[in-house]
């Protein structure tokens, strides 16, 4: 083993470590900001398995799209809240907790054995390495054209939903004229939150 | 077999970064005077006594801007290996990258006009 | 690869009814940004102009000689052309429909029928879809705008519950979908065209590997999702008593008939070497959705959690079509599927009327409603005996004609079972059309005391009247005139080259068993 090779299993060790410590306290912690944080953790481990798998433009995407944006907005999501209550404990809680890390197991086993079981056909072409990204640049537009267009109305949608979802309503006024017909399904409790604008 | 080339600058940057807060903190484990009282534990030399906890309520205006953020965020990930393989490409590859661009030119005006991008 | 000829082989012609209803959705945005909220009066139009818009196109591409296009991205090929034709007609009624109660609801219409359309394109693009990266994207599409459309009603706080409930299982469930194609494409050896999957697997000697199962398995999770199959059926009921009701029945109509599709040509085209197994898999899916969604609507209160759960019978139904995979299969279940968006749609189309009037969708209150509003009570009346099997409705026909070729084909316990869990669904059905209808002046539930004069003058009244009127013709008339239908779903399959060939390999496959040993049990 040459030195190149001992940095890359000590790196994988690093990483790989890093990651499963980080995705586990994901679950675990009690404190949903230290989750939080955690997986941001997780998503730079992830992008350092990507750089060392030769995929340099995806570690990137990874930082920039997951840790950059996706885990801010989780972090801001959990920080507009402002309601730290703790939780009741449940009785024999630990019962589920077992059978969730059973099932967790379980299935870890089968796709462990799966993943060493198939003889996986491994690529015979060359590693792109630095050149990967002007494939992907091709590949965007000639095989994957229709999904790359179609992924730009998935984005004006989601920026669309995001806004409607997150903008403050103006209350619309001119409801209040129609008295024949009444709104529809009047949410069963919390009236008063609900239909504050609808009496 | 990794085949990436520049990292292993980015390997000793990395390796550094990791030993500047060892070394500092070590440091000063063994160089510092192990005192404890009142004093060390309140903020040092100048800035504010902090009032109540380091969670609190954030604005949802932060929200709204992230989330326009991780829209166009996403759309820079996809146009750049457009920019990068851009001489390969030719015109047509311009005007399919054009109508995705265009597409998402709406969302903008879109967040615009509806007041996403206003700190109000 | 040559971008010179790109051009040419792309072959872009074939999306064409997905690019109307996308040029329609960015004209209804930017309408509305434009005028404002006072283009409420003609962006409901323009949507459903260019859904039709949509429509027509795709009856000029029912004879095209090369429908694959986007270098394999996609294929346009008869089946996905009727599907694309039943989730844009959906759309369009569902437009039709969602005026009035949008409006009503104090949240604005633009957004909410340009969120509609996007997921009508992400349908649409399901339905052709031909490799693993559009069929992704496309479902992430039809998704996301679902989920969106579930929490639009965000100052009802049974929206926002029925929101998140569906964003966080559909989160799961996609992501587990998303796993089982990738095992796919690893074991595949790199390849996302679904024609070259199956050789290459074939090729690579891991047919038998466990990994083709487990990929399998996965990605029926994810499909069993979309169509609401028992057991990955747990949000129907709360999301559909808490969306929107428009929503709710795209989401019973459109979204499901994309769910087939993708059942189709997935199971069909990339796994034919498990096929064994994703028939048992199938078989137990739809005797569980058949028996549970049919028994658990009997207890039901609430006419849109009764709906949910029939429409969870329903798919049941539908799946018999696809388990038994002949020609008369596929044709069964797509003429059940096209009959079944009218009287679905009907229904909801009711269900709307009855609660924009009275606010509610509890059963109880239907009591007679015959004296006060005899079209609303004979539209779903026919809609809820259709879906019942009543004849001469329409879904009788359909039921039919799909337990016929069940029978034909030798799949016994799922036509039994189907008949009587349908004889089950008459009783449910029954019981509303019987509160409706038998009751006494002096039984008349408090809403329908309080019910107001039909005005059908009231903005965004016509177009829901006009829905009604649609499905109810639809519905009764469907059965009888049932011929051009007929030719329709018969047509789809004989042209379609995918299953054509699937039938001939089973074909051989039947004469291979029955040549190697004479007494092989028929199959479930």
């Amino acid at each position: 083993m040459n030195i190149a090779d001992g940095v890359q299993v000590v790196s994988f060790a690093v990483l790989a470590l890093m990651m499963l410590g980080a995705a586990l306290g994901v679950v675990l912690l009690n404190n949903i900001v230290y989750s939080a944080f955690l997986l941001g953790l997780v998503f730079i481990s992830i992008s350092g398995l990507y750089i060392l798998l030769n995929a340099g433009f995806v570690a990137a995407a990874q930082v920039l799209i997951y840790v950059g944006a996706v885990n801010v907005l989780i972090l801001f999501g959990i920080m507009l809240v402002n309601k730290r209550q703790p939780f009741a404990p449940v009785r024999s809680a630990w019962l589920s907790k077992v059978a969730t890390a059973v099932v967790c197991l379980g299935i870890f086993a089968l796709l462990g054995t799966m993943v060493l079981a198939t003889p996986w056909q491994l690529s015979t072409e060359a590693i792109a390495g630095d050149g990967a990204l002007v494939k992907i640049g091709l590949h965007f537009f000639s095989d994957f054209l229709l999904p790359f267009e179609l992924a730009s109305v998935l984005l004006l949608m989601a920026l669309i939903g995001a806004i409607v979802l997150a903008r403050r309503e103006y209350l619309p006024d001119e409801l209040e004229e129609e008295t024949v017909l009444t709104l529809p399904e009047r949410p069963r409790e919390l009236t008063s939150s609900g239909s504050r604008s609808n009496p | 077999m990794f085949v990436l080339s520049g990292y292993e600058y980015f390997l000793g940057f990395l390796l550094i970064c990791g030993l500047v807060p060892v070394l500092a903190l070590g440091a000063s484990q063994i160089l510092r005077p192990k005192r404890s009282g009142v004093e060390r534990r309140t903020t040092y030399e100048s800035g504010m006594e902090p009032i109540g906890a380091a969670w609190i309520q954030f604005n949802i205006r932060y929200y709204m801007f992230s989330l326009v953020f991780v829209i166009f965020d996403v759309e820079t990930v996809f146009l750049y290996p457009w920019a990068v393989a851009f001489s390969k490409l030719g015109l047509l590859a311009f005007i399919e990258a054009l109508i995705f661009i265009a597409i998402l030119v709406v969302g903008l005006v879109y967040a615009w006009r509806k007041g996403a991008l206003e700190w109000s | 690869m040559d971008f010179a000829t790109l051009a040419a082989q792309l072959n872009a012609g074939t999306i064409l009814p997905e690019g109307i209803v996308i040029t329609t959705l960015l004209v209804v945005l930017v309408g509305d940004l434009i005028v404002g909220r006072s283009s409420n009066r003609w962006t409901p139009y323009v949507a459903i102009a260019g859904l039709l818009g949509a429509i027509v196109a795709l009856y000029y591409q029912w004879d095209l000689s090369d429908p694959i296009s986007f270098l394999g991205s996609f294929n346009s090929d008869a089946l996905s052309i009727v599907f694309r034709g039943i989730i844009a007609l959906s759309a369009a009624v569902t437009v039709l429909m969602s005026i009035r109660y949008v409006e009503q609801s104090g949240t604005s219409l633009a957004e909410f029928i340009v969120i509609l359309m996007t997921a009508t394109v992400g349908g649409m693009f399901l339905a052709g879809a031909d490799e693993l990266v559009t069929i992704y994207v496309a479902l992430e599409t039809l998704s996301i705008s679902s989920y969106l459309l579930t929490g639009y009603m965000k100052r009802d706080p049974r929206s926002n519950e029925a929101a998140l409930k569906y964003l966080l299982i559909g989160a799961a469930s996609s992501a587990i979908f998303l796993y089982g194609v990738s095992l796919l494409y690893g074991l595949s050896g790199g390849e996302t065209r679904l024609s070259v999957i199956t050789t290459n697997i074939a090729a690579n000697n891991v047919d038998q590997s466990i990994g083709v199962v487990i990929a399998l398995v996965f990605v029926i999770a994810g499909i069993a999702f979309k169509i609401a199959a028992v057991p990955f059926h747990q949000w129907t009921p709360d999301v559909y008593e808490g969306s929107p009701t428009p929503v709710v029945a795209f989401l019973s109509v459109g979204s499901k008939a994309a769910g087939f599709v993708l059942a189709v040509r997935l199971l069909v085209s990339a796994f034919p070497l498990v096929s064994e197994q994703w028939h048992f898999v199938l078989t137990a899916l739809a005797l569980l959705s058949m028996i549970l969604g049919n028994v658990v609507a009997l207890a039901q209160t609430s006419m849109k959690r009764l709906l949910a759960y029939s429409s969870i019978g329903q798919a049941g139904f539908v799946m018999i079509g696809l388990i038994i995979g002949t020609e008369a299969g596929y044709a069964s279940m797509i003429f059940y599927l096209l009959v079944y968006l009218f009287m679905n749609l009907g229904g909801f189309a009711c269900v709307i009327l009855f609660s924009l009037r009275t606010g509610t969708d509890e059963i109880s209150e239907y009591s007679g409603l015959y004296q006060k509003d005899p079209l609303l009570t004979l539209a779903l009346s026919i809609c809820l005996l259709s879906l019942g099997g009543i004849p001469p409705l329409a879904g009788f026909f359909g039921k039919l004609y799909l337990f016929w070729a069940g029978w034909q084909a030798g799949a016994y316990w799922l036509v039994l079972v189907g008949l009587m869990t349908s004889v089950v669904s008459i009783y449910y059905y029954i019981r509303v059309v019987k509160m409706m209808v038998v009751k006494e002046a002096d039984e008349m539930s408090e809403s329908v005391k309080n019910y107001p004069a039909s005005d059908w003058n009231l903005e965004g009244m016509r177009p829901l009247q006009v829905s009604l009127i649609v499905t109810l013709v639809a519905t009764s008339l469907a059965g009888i005139l049932s011929n051009p239908l007929f030719a329709l779903a018969n047509g789809s399959v004989e042209k379609t080259p995918l299953l054509q060939s699937s039938l001939n390999t089973a074909q051989t496959a039947l004469v291979d068993q029955s040549v190697a040993t004479s007494s092989t049990p028929a199959p479930l």
